[in-house]
């Protein structure tokens, strides 16, 4: 702590132009000597007492002049210095250094959505906001300031120094919760970033303060833990003082929506849909007879009442139908808590009358087994249309008719087929690849492996043909949701599928890559990537038992696959994950971006993107997004603001029906619990009282009113100048009137 | 509320052109105000009796043959007739000053005066002469008491042209020792000179047993002072210009000037002198009156 003694600083002006108003001071003095130059003009007789007097008093007289003169300049001076509004501060300073240097605020607010908890009429966000305005205020002339938003990712407001309090608080003003988490390391990294830059900007600046507001929660300050969070915080700790300004003191019971899916793998026309949603309670006792509401398109389709008990979750269900096929939206909504935020999700979902599938396959009844797969149950054929068909087909039809296209051992692609996949995968589809005996590795990597300026569309190469009599399947704890349905269900015989021969598989980019099956050698069995707005899976093996080892005597097949208890659902799941490829780039989280590829649409053209509604907002801001160009098709790329809601994407002028897009939060930051301030590291402790602060090395403005003092004084002198003048000019003698 | 303005009020006057106008409105108005007479003799020998008529001083009534007549008669004292009135009009050029409100210069209320004072003499067949000045003698006049007198002495009133400075003290000086018989000396001037010489002048006239009468002629705005703006005041009689706020200086000047009339009243004072303070927007018949009163004061 600082040892100096407070002493009393001149730090400057609030409004220095004022003081150009202290010219008016050299007013009365040419009111003076332009009135010397007016005067009458009179004969007078008694001139010898005129000259008797003024000789005896001209000295006198000219000392009471200009001692007017000067009380009148004087005045004007103090009414432009009263007007500048001077600022003089009162600080301590460590072991005698009586230094004035300018220091920097780094002022981190954080805008999680749990700042928008609210306790009356106002939230923590306003709270936090109004004691950071507060700082401002109460730093001094020449202070300059920076602004970061504590968010996923951190946002820089204002990352050159702002030496204008009153810019920085409207700045601060313009400031609202955003959708999103915080993330602190990444918060502490940007800080260090910003103090380096301004260290080099502004070599004057040597004093570094950075100012935390927030409300302390768990999910973003049990970060501060890590080593690494640690190391960067000592850092800062030995460039500026620390402090942080605890918001989040009240507690707020919260219940949050926390997920919301359709059950059904298959959205259908005229089909009644399961609709199942989460709610979690981070409250501290139960939360009983807590309204939840559907929403189905803005229009309310159903109601619910629940209990929720104390840190508990509860699954509640809806069953919505869709009468016409196209883009849908679900909202489910709980009635108001304390933080809205979390109250509602949304779902973006694509109704369709029927599935189609095509199913091609390089040899005859290559793909048999799988069309009988797709559609097994009578009822669902209907809505699913399997369609086999030979290679040809891949490019002597309209691929974007299909919904799912499976390559059932496929030799090779000729370029114009090659195109015609990726456009279908690329456009948000979904590409099974059964790999059997006639497949060309070189050819799939050629084509639907990586190329210049666009993704691969297989998730992995293609390597060589192994063998291996012996292995089983691995489900890999049935993590990929293309196996999980099969998880407790040994009768299923998915890991007892056999595979003898299998295609080496290696990923392009195995971030990118899940595998979904593989050998109890380690082989990837079935692997599953992202491919745009699409998605593909890859099998190792073949489809049918017509892919044989011809180098076996008798031949044998690859793999009873086809023909095993576990074909038919995995071939289903492949479907419904195929399907739901679409539907999942429509349904992202704060802070992921939306995109999308127009075969109807050329580059250059312009989409618009309106958003983000509601049950509770028809209607939202539009922002333009134009179309580039993406290899033979057009792309587009929108980040949303970082608010949570539906957004649709309409064509305008065009025939083209919007789509949705569901926006939705990420909702860990619904768990309102407080990180223990006491654990919080000796260089972060929490400030009670911005007042109290003894600070080590920073000065701390008091604003004392001094501009009311002067005008007191000024007041004052008008009165003294007044009475001056009147003295000056009333002092007289009677006039004689000759009696005796 | 301001007043008409009587036959005797220097505005109505100032209206009049010509000094023996003016004179004789003083004179009929004054006289029909049954005003009485300012001049009477100051010997004491008894002479003889003439009989009272309505207006005679009461003071002179022989109560003695009234205790034996029943009938009122006065005392005639000799020379009583033969009073001789000197007056001096100073017409230096700082008489010519005219304040801001005022009807007359101190010049034109003087001459007013002058000329209303020599028609009373001459009406009471007294004789009455005259000398006009500044820093030398311009005019003289020898006392005369025949009515056709009174021309010369207006024309001469009426003739000055005030163009130099004042110098009482050496004229008067010259005028006690010009005039041979005994008389009463009446002053108009504003009396701008050294108050040392000045009185050394006037004690003059005394030592020759002169009865001095010394009317003060001074403007309202030399008095006062009662200017605001900044003025340049320009000196007459050859005094330098000063530019000045009235303001600063009033109290100073108003100090300067009270001094020097205190030390010219109590001067004549000491010296037996009548001194009166005219003012220039008093009406004549109060002058001649406080003249009257004053003169009374000294006959007794």
């Amino acid at each position: 702590m600082g040892t100096g003694v407070p002493i009393l600083g001149w730090s400057g002006f609030a409004s220095a132009g004022m003081l150009w108003w202290g010219l008016a001071a050299i007013v009365p003095l040419l009111i003076h000597l332009w009135m010397r130059r007016r005067y009458r003009t009179m004969s007078w007789a008694a001139m010898e007492f005129l000259l008797a007097a003024m000789r005896q008093n001209a000295r006198k007289w000219r000392i009471e002049q200009w001692l007017l003169l000067a009380v009148r300049s004087l005045i004007m001076l103090l009414v432009a210095l009263a007007w500048a509004d001077p600022i003089w501060s009162r600080f301590a300073t460590r072991g005698g250094d009586s230094s004035l240097s300018q220091t920097h605020y780094v002022l981190v607010l954080d805008a999680s959505y749990s700042m928008a908890s609210r306790r009356g009429k106002s939230n923590r966000f306003d709270t936090a906001r109004a004691a950071m305005a507060e700082l401002v205020r109460a730093a001094r002339q020449g202070d300059g300031f920076t602004l970061l938003l504590m968010s996923q990712p951190p946002r820089v407001v204002m990352g050159e120094p702002t030496f204008d309090p009153e810019v920085v608080l409207a700045e601060l003003q313009a400031q609202m919760v955003l959708d999103t988490g915080a993330d602190l390391p990444a918060t502490l990294s940007e800080i260090e970033r910003l103090i380096d830059h301004v260290a080099k900007t502004h070599p004057r600046i040597e004093r570094q303060r950075i100012a935390f507001f927030t409300d302390l929660g768990r999910t973003t300050w049990r970060a501060v833990d890590a080593p690494e969070s640690q190391q960067r915080l000592r850092r800062l700790a030995d460039r500026g003082e620390l402090s942080l300004t605890d918001v989040g003191r009240d507690e707020i019971a919260n219940l949050a929506v926390t997920r919301v899916e359709l059950r059904d793998p298959l959205a259908i026309v005229g089909r009644e849909m399961t609709v199942e949603a989460e709610v979690q309670s981070f409250a501290a006792s139960e939360l009983s007879r807590r309204v939840v509401e559907m929403f189905v398109d803005g229009q309310p389709s159903g109601v619910r009442e629940i209990d929720v008990p104390s840190a508990g979750r509860v699954a509640v269900t809806f069953a919505p139908r869709f009468e016409t096929p196209g883009d849908h939206t679900l909202e489910i909504r709980l009635k108001d808590d304390d933080l809205d935020v979390d109250n509602s999700r949304w779902l973006a979902v694509s109704v369709r009358d029927r599935i189609r599938v095509l199913c091609v396959e390089g040899r005859p009844d290559d793909a048999r087994y799988v069309a009988l797969a797709l559609a097994p149950d009578a009822a669902v054929r209907s809505r699913i249309e399997a369609e086999v068909a030979s290679e040809t087909a891949i490019s002597e039809r309209d691929l974007s008719t299909y919904d799912v296209i499976f390559l059932c051992n496929v030799g090779r692609f000729d370029p114009s087929e090659a195109a015609a996949i990726r456009r279908f995968v690329l456009a948000g589809k979904g590409l099974a690849v059964f790999a059997g005996d006639l497949v060309q590795a070189d050819n799939y990597h050629q084509w639907l492996g990586p190329r210049e300026g666009e993704p691969a569309i297989m998730p992995v190469q293609l390597g060589q043909v192994l063998s291996d009599t012996g292995a089983g399947v691995d489900a890999l704890n049935y993590r990929h949701p293309l196996v999980a349905p099969f998880r407790g269900q040994p009768q299923s015989g998915l890991l007892t599928t056999p595979v003898w021969r299998y295609w080496e598989m290696t990923p392009y980019h195995r971030e990118q890559t899940r595998l979904a099956l593989a050998l109890t050698t380690g082989a990837p069995l079935v692997a599953e990537g992202r491919a745009g707005q699409g998605r593909c899976l890859v099998f190792a093996t073949a489809a049918s038992p017509e892919s044989v080892d011809r180098t076996s005597q008798p031949p044998t097949p690859w793999t009873a696959f086809p023909v095993w208890p576990s074909f038919v659902p995995l071939i289903q799941e492949t479907l419904h994950l195929l399907v739901q490829a679409e539907t999942a780039s429509h349904n992202v989280e704060v802070g992921q971006p939306l995109a999308g590829v127009s075969t109807v649409l050329p580059a250059g053209a312009t989409l618009e993107f309106a958003g983000p509604m509601s049950s509770r907002r028809a209607e939202g801001e539009v922002e333009r997004v134009p179309l580039t160009e993406q290899g033979p098709e057009s792309a587009w790329t929108y980040l949303p603001p970082w608010r949570s809601g539906l957004y649709q994407l309409r064509a305008t002028g065009t025939a083209i029906p919007p789509q949705w897009f569901a926006v939705n939060i990420a909702t860990e930051e619904s768990d309102l619990a407080r990180y223990d301030p006491e654990l919080l590291p000796a260089a972060l402790k929490e400030h009670e009282d911005l007042e109290s602060v003894e600070l080590a090395s920073t000065t701390r403005a008091a604003r004392h009113p001094w501009f009311r003092y002067i005008l007191i004084l000024v007041g004052a002198m008008l009165l003294g100048e007044s009475a001056l003048a009147w003295r000056l000019g009333t002092r007289s003698a009677p006039a004689p009137t000759g009696r005796h | 509320m301001e007043t008409s303005p009587t036959s005797l009020d220097p505005r109505a006057l100032a209206k009049l052109h010509g000094l023996t106008l003016r004179a004789r409105q003083i004179v009929e108005g004054y006289v029909a105000g049954l005003h009485r007479s300012p001049f009477r003799g100051f010997s004491i020998e008894f002479a003889e009796h003439r009989e009272y008529v309505p207006g005679d001083d009461l003071r002179y009534v022989d109560w003695k043959v009234y205790g034996r007549t029943d009938k009122f008669y006065l005392k005639q004292h000799e020379d009583e007739t033969n009073l001789i009135c000197y007056l001096l009009l100073d017409v230096s050029q700082s008489m010519t000053f005219r304040g801001t409100n005022s009807a007359m210069s101190k010049l034109e209320y003087a001459q007013c005066l002058a000329a209303a004072l020599a028609w009373l003499v001459l009406q009471q067949q007294d004789a009455v002469g005259l000398a006009t000045f500044d820093q030398q003698i311009r005019a003289v006049v020898r006392p005369a008491s025949t009515p056709v007198h009174l021309q010369p002495l207006l024309k001469v009133i009426e003739s000055v042209e005030p163009v130099a400075k004042t110098s009482l003290g050496p004229i008067f000086h010259d005028l006690a020792g010009r005039f041979s018989k005994r008389g009463v000396v009446i002053i108009l001037s504003d009396l701008f000179d050294r108050a040392e010489s000045l009185l050394a002048g006037l004690r003059h006239f005394r030592h020759r047993r002169h009865d001095v009468v010394l009317l003060h002629v001074l403007d309202d705005d030399e008095l006062e002072f009662p200017y605001r703006e900044a003025t340049l005041f320009q000196g007459l009689e050859e005094y330098p210009e000063l530019l000045a706020d009235p303001l600063m200086v009033r109290a100073a000047y108003l100090a300067e000037f009270t001094r020097y009339l205190q030390q010219v009243k109590s001067g004549s004072r000491s010296a037996g002198i009548d001194y009166q303070l005219l003012r220039t927007n008093v009406p004549f018949d109060t002058a001649l009156s406080t003249f009257l009163s004053s003169r009374s004061a000294r006959v007794k």
